[in-house]
């Protein structure tokens, strides 16, 4: 199945039969926490966003507004410096600053509407994953899903991550990403 | 890029076709064609800094910055019979100051969090994409991630990545990109970031009424 027809499909079992008249598009969503130094500790994305302005976050709601939704293809994570002041500083690929990166392990758990969607997903896979390595001096925090899974508008939707692990998890911010072939409000033409 | 299954080149023809047809526009028998466009600026500085591309440059085309044109269209429509399906988006950082002495670094700096907001006639068709989209550590495809060289700066220089969907520009509708990014800097260097390119790339039709090729 193409994953502009699941879009379609999830959204028609809601009664939200004008998606396939809106505009296709790329979209990706992030949000990002303060990390303590713990290395034990849960974060939780999307729920009060609204509380987190930009560059800390990209949308207003953990729900889409009419006529957008988003069909998940890709999860991505990393780290910066908290709090963000200046563009030269870095996006870091992992929570603390160890020569081993597998210090820690990141499970992560997805929502929604009330539903859990993603299980106890170890994010570290995406650095081992299949394809990942076209650049063996890069580091690639982007796992990648084996199926599509469907944010529809008007929906909550919210994730978690358990950081737990060995290593000396730092004080930083840690966003989390999720993107995929979406859809934008268009009641007319779409290009 | 790898060559497109025919199944892949067919699908973008058949989106352009149904676009242009919706606008009254046949564009069939036009010459299909790879278009690339792009859009050179000054960065401007300041908390937040954002700059339109594509929206001024019919007063451009024949603007040099850094002895290179600063763009390659002289319209942001295309002309009758022209359009294009946008598969591809490119940064290119021409910042060339003597301090900072190299350019802000593309591939690992938070410039990723710069977000990309693209308009064809008065619709946005991209909305908030973060230039994350084509930085080695989060790119969403994993089939043109940038090379680790160190040439002339080129990892640093150099960004792209390539669209999930198929997005139409028909012809004589006008379109636009604005790219914000998350911080300015006061001095006149601008952080590393001085001039940027934007690239746009797909598949296009050129006005051709009667054979192609």
């Amino acid at each position: 199945m193409k994953i502009s027809q699941q879009i379609v499909g999830v959204n028609q079992r809601l009664g939200n039969t004008a998606v396939p008249n809106m505009q296709g598009t790329t979209r990706y969503i992030f949000d990002s926490q303060a990390q303590v130094a713990s290395n034990n500790q849960t974060l939780t994305f999307f729920q009060n966003v609204s509380q987190r302005a930009y560059p800390n976050a990209n949308i207003n709601n953990n729900r889409f507004e009419v006529g957008e939704s988003l069909a998940i293809t890709g999860i991505s994570y990393f780290w910066t410096v908290n709090p963000l002041t200046v563009l030269t500083e870095s996006i870091q690929p992992q929570p603390d600053n160890a020569a081993d990166r597998f210090t820690n392990t990141l499970t992560l758990d997805l929502f929604i509407g009330n539903q859990r969607v993603i299980k106890n997903l170890d994010l570290n896979y995406s650095k081992v994953g299949i394809g990942e390595a076209y650049d063996p001096a890069g580091i690639t925090n982007v796992i990648r899903l084996e199926t599509p899974i469907v944010i529809p508008p008007q929906i909550e939707f919210y994730a978690t991550v358990r950081i737990t692990g060995s290593g000396v998890v730092e004080a930083k911010r840690m966003y989390l990403g999720l993107f995929g072939q979406g859809t934008l409000l268009n009641t007319k033409s779409t290009f | 890029m790898q060559n497109l299954p025919f199944a892949t080149q067919q699908e973008q023809v058949n989106k352009f076709l149904q676009a242009n047809k919706v606008l009254g526009a046949q564009m069939d028998q036009m010459q299909g064609t790879t278009r690339v466009i792009y859009d050179t600026v000054n960065f401007p500085t300041g908390t937040n800094p954002s700059y339109d591309f594509f929206s001024e440059v019919s007063g451009k085309s024949a603007t040099l910055i850094q002895n290179q044109p600063a763009t390659n269209i002289s319209d942001n429509r295309f002309e009758p019979g022209e359009g294009m399906v946008i598969k591809e988006i490119g940064f290119y950082n021409m910042d060339n100051q003597a301090s900072p002495a190299s350019p802000s670094d593309f591939d690992t700096s938070i410039i990723g969090l710069g977000l990309i907001n693209f308009y064809v006639g008065n619709n946005r068709v991209i909305k908030d994409l973060p230039i994350l989209a084509g930085q080695v550590c989060t790119g969403i495809n994993n089939i043109n991630m940038p090379t680790a060289s160190t040439v002339n700066f080129s990892s640093r220089r150099y960004l792209s990545f390539r669209l999930f969907t198929n997005i139409v520009i028909p012809p004589q509708i006008q379109f636009y990109c604005n790219v914000k990014v998350p911080f300015g800097s006061t001095n006149a260097t601008n952080g590393g970031l001085e001039v940027l390119r934007l690239y746009v790339k797909g598949y296009g039709k050129l006005f051709n009424p009667r054979n192609n090729y």
